[in-house]
């Protein structure tokens, strides 16, 4: 390395050492953002999870349930697709993941599909390829309140009873641990009946007010709302985990390069004077 | 007095988890009482009052809330599932009386909007939330 000079080292060395400073804060940063996210995460996990059972006991105990919601009542050809991606980049394969996996979805439909994207990388993606994109939602998703799910999921439902779109499917970043996520990808709507024995031999007689339909034509829409929402909620804890993951990895290639860069220095610094020396000795060499 | 498991969720959060004796609700019809043992029943509410009667209170020490709609799943415990929930301590006047405000206004400036339209539903819904908030805060219409 000595034909690098100890300038253009200590250049780098600079140049490296302010990347990895930016990247460490971006990491605590995300840190912080991870264990906010992941606090209110896992409180909505598990209210979505009863709302999630509740609808499937009604689905189960009852004869009367709407057809229009179930599995086979129609033809499937246009679906929704609503993918949930990340609003800002700089978090390793996050994005590039859910967007293969949506293609990989989309690429099995015959009919071009209708797609709301949550999160502006998707809508950047899906609009360049001249998809439809029907609607988006741009804020920060760790942000999104119940009450913006509730919009978002307005027109996707209203469009089902319309009978515009046949299929629902929800893509999202499942979390996981801290390490790990993984894409997932869901039928919300039309639902799927398990017509599990265990579910329906525990069924008693149970009341509805003020009548099964009515509390059906409640729940569905709200089962759909909810799941969009501990979605956003859910992708927005992962997307800080991969985050902090990938500027993790960038601080640690940033400290791997800037000891090699030291190393180098050092020795570039030594051989300069190792021959200034020569060039003394050799100097008063010549003068005896 | 025999006793049930009551929990009162929203989308983000448990609000209430607690051994109760009696919770009135109001469900689409009206007022409705809940004990324990009662028949399994899954019922719509509307915007109301929500009144828990905590194990070993006294007679007329009641927990009062402002709901906004939802639903009651009653088995063996009952579980309240509802978009919005307030205690009636923290129910913040100025920003109820504001919206109120805000509703009137509306309705007063398009009296001749159609009935069945988004708008006016959500204004007549806002009328109606922060009328159900103002009693509540005031200590609820069984006072």
């Amino acid at each position: 390395m000595a034909t690098e000079s100890i300038q253009d080292i200590k250049r780098r060395m600079k140049s490296v050492s302010s990347t990895e400073r930016i990247t460490n804060s971006m990491k605590l940063v995300s840190a912080g953002k991870l264990r906010k996210a992941k606090a209110i995460f896992e409180k909505t996990n598990e209210n979505s999870h009863y709302i999630t059972n509740t609808i499937g006991e009604l689905f189960n105990s009852s004869s009367e349930v709407p057809q229009d919601y179930l599995e086979g009542s129609r033809e499937v050809k246009i679906t929704a697709y609503i993918v949930v991606t990340s609003g800002r980049g700089l978090c390793g394969g996050f994005n590039t993941n859910i967007i293969r996996e949506a293609q990989r979805e989309i690429d099995k439909d015959w009919e071009p599909p209708v797609i709301i994207a949550i999160g502006s990388k998707g809508k950047e993606y899906f609009e360049k390829r001249g998809y439809n994109v029907q609607s988006s939602y741009l804020a920060p998703p760790e942000s999104i309140s119940f009450l913006e799910a509730k919009e978002l999921a307005k027109p996707i439902l209203d469009m089902y009873d319309r009978k515009e779109i046949d299929e629902i499917m929800l893509i999202y970043t499942s979390f996981i641990s801290t390490m790990e996520q993984e894409v997932k990808s869901e039928i919300l709507l039309p639902f799927k009946v398990e017509n599990d024995p265990e579910l329906i031999t525990d069924t008693k007689f149970i009341e509805y007010e003020p009548s099964v339909e009515e509390v059906f034509n409640y729940l569905v829409p709200k089962f759909v709302e909810m799941k969009i929402y501990s979605a956003v909620v859910e992708s927005a804890t992962c997307e800080h985990a991969a985050r902090r993951m990938a500027m993790e990895n960038a601080t640690d290639n940033a400290r791997e390069m800037l000891d090699t860069l030291n190393l180098n220095y050092n020795r570039a610094r030594q051989s300069a004077i190792t021959d200034e020396i020569i060039e003394i000795v050799a100097g008063s060499e010549a003068q005896h | 007095m025999n006793s049930f498991r009551l929990e009162v969720m929203t989308p983000s959060k448990l609000f209430y988890r607690g051994d109760v004796e009696l919770v009135i609700v109001t469900t689409l019809d009206g007022d409705e009482g809940f004990m324990a043992g009662h028949i399994w029943a899954c019922k719509l509410l509307t915007v109301g009052e929500l009144w828990i009667k905590e194990k070993d209170a006294g007679k007329d020490e009641w927990r009062i809330a402002a709901v906004a709609g939802g639903f009651i799943d009653v088995k063996d415990s009952i579980v309240i599932y509802t978009d919005a929930v307030e205690w009636s301590e923290d129910i913040d006047m100025e920003r109820v009386l504001s919206e109120k405000a805000k509703a009137e206004d509306w309705l007063a400036a398009h009296t001749d909007a159609d009935e069945e339209s988004d708008e006016m539903k959500n204004a007549r819904l806002m009328l109606q939330k922060a009328e159900t908030r103002t009693n509540v805060a005031g200590g609820g219409k069984r006072h």
